[in-house]
Order: structure tokens, then sequence, then C-alpha cells
């Protein structure tokens, strides 16, 4: 606004309003900057009103916050341990100059209920959907996390739930598509198609059933309200973890990691530090086999602007718009897009992005449960990966905090073929 | 006055309704979109919507995302499409639809990038299934400065207030959706006619109706108060199954024309019906359900 001077009846020159606090978005649009958005069926639009409607109710509803708190604590196990990962440490250490080389600290998701971080968003999801009277829920799954955690929160809340994943997918993450059966959810595979097709499918489901059903998503991603309330579900990880740290080490951490893919695990960790100039935050992309088309699932490095799954995002598409085929050896992050407020994060120059590659991250899956005996999922070893590379560049004063999105059991068969071929 | 608007004026002036083909550009492969154009107008379909293969169609059916797999893995690209209508536009009158996904759209530019595109190419307007009401403004405003008519969805349960604002935003007709999700299985639902006549309320523009809509009785059904149906999946459906899949496509479509509802004349409105009228003053008052076909 501009002022006036009563006096003089001259206008000052006008006052630049601070910038709103990062953490202060989406806006009634549902945009993170230019992105989100809104971009569903017309068909969908009451469905997402009224989930619109009903999460603001529940935001207002202390009530509702306390039984989520009740059900992470007894049934997901949180909180989770934040583990100084010393001899991590120390290989990090040998890698650098002396004197170099930040200690390193793991969120422990491993440690949920069900094996990883998928469970927060799925728990207040599921309540959320009991509250809207919803009587089953679609989740999509690569990795097979997101949809064991959906079955699990459906189970614990007696709903029905019904779980998309693509063929491949369900073959090199068939431990977790058979826990998802043995939950009692209903393992939909969709023919010749990954994550991006299971979601896809979910989507289209929920067109025909949004009456009766409510779709779950694993990562903050589709139309708004989605990408803010799956964040803000999941953003309970960085809290917790800010909470930790602030209390070993009496200060910030110096940085933290976190795998990008859709953004489950970056939005869940970073949401707590965005507005923390201090804190750098690194967010590792998915490189896969090469940087070439197909090749890769860098969505956020190396793609652009562009609309899928009902939201403005960074996207891989040929020129057209056509969709990309994606390549990488974490099932979980092997998507073509990503979060609208991860895009919105890359854009302020919040979050640095880089990528592991394939190699990468299975060297870190097998470093790690040498050197420290935690198995990390191949998702979460590619912020692993990164994460040594990071803390060597870091001095050893520092603290870097990685996320450690979840364990790698269902990797056990897969990581043993990979790293034999 | 485009091509949508003279249709719809002549078919009002002679008590008639219409078949609006829903075709899947490059289905079954590229080359074939000209030729069905062709035939489905021999048939007596005057107007078409033509979707533009997209990699993930979220809004679509299970038959239309195949058929759109189909053309997609037979080499279709927007491009390709575009250059193909464009050599069949002057072979002709019919109006065509283009519905393409707010993926592609976006990722041409600014939303006026792709519509000149379409204008270009001899379409006369653009239905996007992946955008709400809430997206639309943008793409509306391009559509209007390219001169395309863009219609937009009215979906069952939608409240008054929406159906009101989408109304007052589509160009060229308002879409009612008989019920959710596409599929010819089930058939329109019961309130489509309450939907289609609550849309009358605050429009003059032809109001059209589809989605589920797979044998003549819903066609002759559904026309008993819309100005036209729309017929997608069992199309595709039919082309699909046929050994010749142009005659198949062909035949579905006179059997469907076959069976479209009269209503009352309504002379001498023609000139006028590009503009907005007063609510009331313009198309008949939709027979009422359960009542036969009036011709």
């Amino acid at each position: 606004m501009t002022q006036v001077n009563p006096d003089t009846g001259a206008r000052a020159p006008e006052k630049p309003l601070p910038p709103p606090p990062l953490s202060h978005a989406p806006d009634e649009h549902g945009r993170f900057g230019p992105y989100g958005g809104r971009y569903a069926p017309e068909a969908l639009a009451g469905a997402l009103e009224s989930l619109e409607r009903a999460y603001a109710e529940v935001c207002r509803d202390e009530r509702f916050w306390e039984e989520l708190r009740a059900v992470l604590a007894s049934v997901a196990g949180r909180p989770t341990a934040l583990t100084r990962a010393d001899r991590l440490t120390k290989f990090a250490r040998s890698r650098v100059h002396q004197g170099r080389g930040a200690t390193i600290w793991l969120k422990r998701e491993d440690l949920c209920h069900t094996g990883s971080e998928a469970i927060n968003g799925a728990m207040g999801q599921a309540l959320l959907a009991r509250r809207m009277g919803k009587s089953r829920v679609i989740a999509e799954t690569g990795s097979g996390q997101h949809g064991v955690a959906a079955a699990s929160a459906a189970a614990h809340f007696g709903l029905a739930c019904e779980v998309y994943m693509g063929e491949a997918d369900a073959e090199r993450q068939a431990l977790n598509a058979r826990r998802i059966e043995l939950i009692g959810a209903r393992v939909s595979v969709v023919p010749s198609g990954g994550l991006k097709d299971a979601m896809t499918e979910a989507m289209r489901d929920w067109l025909a059933s949004s009456e009766s059903s409510f779709l779950m998503p694993g990562a903050p991603v589709g139309p708004h309200p989605y990408p803010m309330i799956v964040r803000d579900f999941q953003s309970i990880v960085g809290r917790e973890a800010k909470g930790q740290a602030l209390r070993a080490l009496e200060r910030m951490p110096d940085a933290v990691v976190a795998c990008a893919g859709r953004g489950m695990s970056a939005a869940g960790m970073f949401f707590a530090f965005v507005d923390e100039p201090k804190v750098k935050l690194h967010v590792v992309d998915a490189g896969g086999r090469g940087s070439g088309p197909g090749e890769h699932a860098a969505a956020l490095l190396r793609g652009e602007p562009g609309v899928l799954h009902g939201s403005y995002s960074f996207a891989l598409q040929d020129e057209a718009g056509q969709t990309l085929a994606t390549t990488s050896c974490a099932a979980g992050l092997d998507y073509p897009g990503t979060g609208p407020e991860l895009a919105f994060w890359k854009e302020r120059g919040r979050i640095q992005v880089t990528a592991a590659s394939d190699r990468q991250a299975l060297d870190a899956f097998a470093l790690l449960a040498k050197v420290e005996g935690i198995l990390p999922s191949m998702e979460a070893a590619h912020a692993v990966a990164e994460a040594i590379r990071i803390a060597g560049e870091m001095g050893a004063e520092e603290h870097l905090l990685v996320c450690l999105g979840g364990g790698g059991d269902k990797d056990v068969s897969e990581a043993a073929r990979l790293i034999g071929s | 006055m485009g091509r949508l608007e003279d249709i719809f004026a002549e078919l009002r002036r002679e008590g008639r309704s219409a078949l609006i083909p829903s075709i899947c550009g490059h289905h079954p492969g590229p080359g074939s979109t000209a030729p069905l154009l062709a035939a489905l107008s021999g048939s007596g379909a005057t107007a078409f919507e033509v979707g533009f293969p997209y990699s993930d169609p979220v809004a679509e059916g299970p038959v239309i995302a195949k058929a759109m797999r189909r053309a997609l893995g037979a080499g279709s690209t927007p491009d390709s499409l575009l250059s193909e209508v464009a050599a069949a536009r002057s072979a002709t009158n019919a109006a065509l639809v283009a519905v393409v996904s707010v993926s592609l759209l976006a990722r041409a530019g600014e939303p006026g990038v792709f519509v000149g595109r379409l204008r270009d190419s001899g379409f006369d307007g653009l239905i996007v299934p992946d955008c709400p009401l809430e997206e639309a403004g943008p793409l509306c405003d391009a559509a209007r400065k390219a001169g395309l008519s863009m219609p937009l969805y009215v979906a069952p349960g939608a409240p008054p207030e929406r159906v009101r604002a989408i109304a007052e935003q589509a160009t060229g007709f308002v879409y009612v959706m008989a019920r959710f999700g596409s599929g010819q299985s089930q058939g329109p639902g019961g309130d489509a006619a309450r939907l289609i006549a609550e849309v009358r309320r605050h429009t003059t523009l032809p109001v059209v109706s589809g989605f589920g809509i797979g044998t003549p009785e819903q066609v002759r059904a559904v026309t008993l108060h819309a100005d036209a149906a729309v017929v997608g999946s069992a199309l595709v459906r039919r082309i699909d199954e046929s050994p010749d899949p142009i005659a198949g496509g062909a035949a579905l479509v006179r059997e469907f024309c076959a069976a479209l509802s009269h209503r009352q004349p309504s002379p001498g409105r023609g000139a006028e019906s590009g503009a907005h009228q007063a609510p009331g003053s313009g198309w008949p008052q939709p027979a009422g359900a359960g009542e036969g076909p009036r011709a």
C-alpha cells in the first residue's frame, strides 16, 4: 500500500513488505508460487471441495490432532529415534581432508510401524477419511511402502483398501505386494505399468467412486488440497527431528538431506526447516543409469514445468507433453514428476537439488548396512549416498541430518540381483 | 458465426437434436482420422469431438484410455493429429471440437499457443477434460481471443452456484455429464434431466449430454432433454472391434442418429442464437421425463 504524508500529500515510496515465510503456502487456490493448482476433471470438483472443507474443519479441531498423535504413538511407533551414525561419519571423513566432514545423524523412519514414514500420511488420511464417512481408501504405490502403510491404516480404522501397483513394481517389490494382501487390502496390478500408471489408475478409480471412497496419495502430489494435506501429515518427521537435534546439539543442524521422488520424504523432513535460513536443505533425485531421456527419474533436477496428475510442477515430458519413461533402482522414486512444493522451493532457491545414480544408491545401501547395521530402503539410500558427499564438504563441527525414510527389507532380493549384475 | 453456432441454430430451426460422436484422434492409427470423420459425417453426424491422445488420461474411461495408448503406440503426436485434421477440414463442414489434456496445453507454453494451433488446423472448439472451472479462466480467455468455443462440463451434484458459474463461462455449448466417469456401462443417471433444466435457467447456449451413453435407447432418452448426445466409449469400442473400423463406426453412428429425439421446431431464431438471449426466450423447454419422442 502506498503511504501518503498527511501534511504534504506527497506519496512516500512503497515500503516493500517482507516476503511471506515459505511455509505459508499454498495460497487459497492451492498454489505454491506458480506451482500446484487443481487440474482435475470437473467431476472431481465436488469431492475435492468437500475434502478441502473437511480438512479445514479438522485443522480447527484439536481432538482430531490429539487422536492422530495418540495413534502415531501407540500404533505407528512415534517418536522415531535420531541416531548419530558414528561409523558412517567416520567413513565420510576418511574420504576428505582432516578437519572436514560433518557428523551425520539419521532420522530413523525405518523404525516406524510398517517400516517407513509412509505410515504418517496414511494414518492421518485414514483418520480424515473416517471423519468424512468414507468406507474405502484408494492408494497408489511404487515401492509398496505406501501401499503397506495405507493397507495397515485402513485395517486399523476398519476401512476397505485398494492399492494400485504397476506390474514391474509388483514383481520387484513382491514382498510388499504380498504384505498388502495379507493385511487384507486388494492389490490391483496395472499391466505393464509403473508408479505413474498406478497413480493414473487410482485417480480414475476415484473419479467413479468418490462418493464412498477416499483417494489417499502417498506423496504431496495431485490436485489441491492433496499436496498440502500430505505434507502436513508427513511434517511430523521434520518437526520431531528438529526437536531432537535441538536437544542433542543445543542448536539447529547445519544441513538436512532427503530423497526427492514425489516428495514424501523431502516435504515431511524439510517443512519444519524451510523458514530456518541457516539450515541448508539438500534433496536427492533418482539419477538412474544416465542423464538421457528415460534413463533416470530426476524430475526435479532435469524436468521442466508441466502438469501431471493434477498439479503444475516439474515433470519429465517430451516436447509435446507426453510423459516420458523413467528408470530407477528405487521403485518409490521411479516417477516422472514431483510435488509442487518441491518445485516452489527449488525455484525460490531454498533447496539444493542433486541426483544419486543407481550405482551410488546401491553402494550406499550396502555401506550403511555394513557400517551401521541399518538396512535403508533403496529410496533412502539415495539420500545416504549424497549425505556422504555433502558431509565431506562440511566442517567437522557441523551436523547433517539425513531422512532415513524407510527400511530396506523389501529391497533385499532386488538389491542382491542388482549388485550381482 | 462459427460452425458450432450454425449447426445448433439449424437444429433448433428444424426441431432436431444431434449426435456428437467423440472419437479418439489417430485411433486405430495415424491416417484413420480423416476418413473416419468423412464416413461419420456421411452417416449423419454434424459435430465431432476429437480426442488428442495423451499418455496419462486421468479423465477418460478405460475404452478411450486404451485407444489413446494404441494411437500413441502407433506414433501419434499432437502435431501430426493437427496436420491430419487440417487436411481433412475442407472435406467436411462438420464442427470439430478438440478434447485436449491440460498437460498437452501447458507443455506448449502460454494457453494461447496450442489454442492458436487448434484454430489454424480448423477446429471450432476446445474441451479440456482434466481442467475444472477454477483453472479454466486462462484457457477460456485464450479460446475467446482465438475465436474458438470452449464448452465446460457440469457434473452431477454440482451446487447451484457452480452450475450457474459454469453456464455463464462456457461458450459453444454446456456439457452435462450424465454420470461420473466414462465407459458406457450404466447409461445416463436419473438426474441428468434435472441438471440440464437447471443449466438452461442460466444460459441460452445449447446443452449437450454424454458419459455413459451406449445404446440408441439412451440416445433417445437423453435427447428428450439435451440438444445433443455425445457418444464416446461405445463408438470407440465399435471401431476397435469391427473388422472394418470405419464402416463399423459409421454403422453405429447411423443407428444412433436414427434414435435422436425431435422437439418443437423454433423457426426464425437461428440468426441470433450466437448472442446471449434473455433466459427463457430461447430454447424450447425440455420434454418431461418419460415422455416419448415427439416426432
